[in-house]
């Protein structure tokens, strides 16, 4: 795991466990935001596509894991595709760019210790993906047996499955990181005098 | 990992019977899952509600719980390494008592242990791979469903429920499945 992020050009030491969760809160509370706000102006019709992207680019910038960038290393060890092709403008924009190259064998290759942190990861994500589905497979039979019972609930049961599929989306695209990152010990400080 | 060589009268031994296991056991998830959606259709007319909600709910525990990994049924152990208590399930349960053997050779998983360092290792794995394949499938999966339900079938109510059973089967025995399908060949039993 990488102790350091690049944003908007400065370098954060995100070596204390503290602020790798607060990064996580902030993630999660972003999408719970966009969600929100994509039920408020679209009740969820044909927007999961948006709200997709906005995960793919907070694991792209932040989570890492299945990216080159981010915090985790990539889980598949394999070394980053060199290009000679200028790097994303949204990267240059925000000034997250930040190059991992394919000679230093420690930005992106696992060891022992964090594959096996890494498998553990996927399988606490996966029990918790599946229990997720079930629940939203036990309410969706419950509610279509017994729909007077769910009255109450302010929106209609496509809307509701809709919006619980996306919160799922939303779990099994970022949880493994995001238990990786939450889980590992404060790692050692950064020495930022140097540059 | 697989600690009951003779799983309901099948043998575990040979991974070549063990894949056989798996291919009809994955041709016969689109049989079940149409059973269980024109099971679930009929719920609302003639067909005796709370006979379809119990034949839908056997098939689909029967499913869950065949490739081992919970409930402390099926050839694998359970996946939280709990050591097994008294089998809970019937009839599986007794069927399993009776037509199951230990890796031991001495009945059914009672005396199993806990995971070991081994097990573990492959059952991280397991799970890291089944996502991984989940994983690619997301966005095909996602076009798909975008393009059924906003241009095909509207509205969602009536396809939730089998749409999620069957992604609740896929999920709860990728891992399993995987296990099967690449553990070596085992020793025949002494």
């Amino acid at each position: 795991m990488r102790a350091e992020l690049v944003l908007m050009g400065r370098r954060v030491d995100m070596a204390p466990r503290a602020r790798r969760r607060m990064l996580v809160a902030l993630i999660y509370a972003a999408l719970a935001a966009l969600t929100a706000v994509l039920w408020r102006y679209t009740h969820w019709h044909g927007s999961g596509i948006g709200l997709f992207w906005a995960i793919m680019l907070a694991c792209r910038f932040f989570l890492g894991g299945y990216y080159t960038g981010g915090l985790v290393k990539p889980f598949n060890g394999k070394p980053p595709r060199q290009s000679d092709a200028a790097p994303p403008l949204l990267a240059l924009k925000l000034r997250v760019y930040k190059p991992v190259l394919a000679a230093d064998e420690t930005a992106y290759r696992n060891d022992e210790r964090e594959l096996r942190q890494r498998d553990r990861a996927h399988y606490a994500a996966y029990q918790a993906i599946g229990c997720c589905l079930a629940l939203i497979w036990g309410l969706a039979m419950f509610r279509n047996q017994s729909p007077r019972l769910f009255v109450w609930v302010a929106m209609p049961p496509d809307e509701l499955y809709c919006g619980l599929a996306m919160i799922a989306m939303i779990l099994f695209l970022t949880l493994p990181q995001a238990i990786l990152l939450w889980t590992e010990p404060d790692m050692e400080p950064l020495d930022f005098s140097a540059e | 990992m697989i600690n009951r060589p003779v799983y309901l009268g099948i043998s575990m031994r040979s991974r070549r019977q063990r894949r056989r296991l798996l291919v009809g056991y994955w041709l016969a998830m689109p049989l079940l899952a149409a059973a269980a959606s024109f099971l679930y259709s009929r719920m609302h007319s003639d067909v005796n509600q709370m006979g379809a909600l119990l034949a839908i709910g056997g098939l689909y525990g029967t499913a869950l719980v065949f490739l081992g990994g919970a409930a402390h049924l099926g050839p694998m152990p359970d996946f939280n390494g709990d050591p097994a208590p008294a089998p809970r399930w019937v009839p599986l349960a007794v069927a399993d008592r009776l037509l199951s053997r230990s890796a031991a050779g001495t009945g059914s998983q009672q005396d199993s242990a806990a995971l070991d360092e081994r097990d573990l290792y492959l059952r991280d794995a397991a799970h890291y791979t089944a996502y991984r394949i989940l994983r690619e499938c997301l966005l095909p999966v996602l076009i798909a469903a975008f393009v059924f339900f906003q241009y095909i079938h509207p509205h969602h109510e009536y396809v939730a429920v089998p749409v999620y059973a069957c992604l609740v089967l896929v999920i709860f025995n990728l891992p399993q499945s995987l296990i099967l399908w690449h553990e070596p060949d085992m020793e025949p039993l002494q």
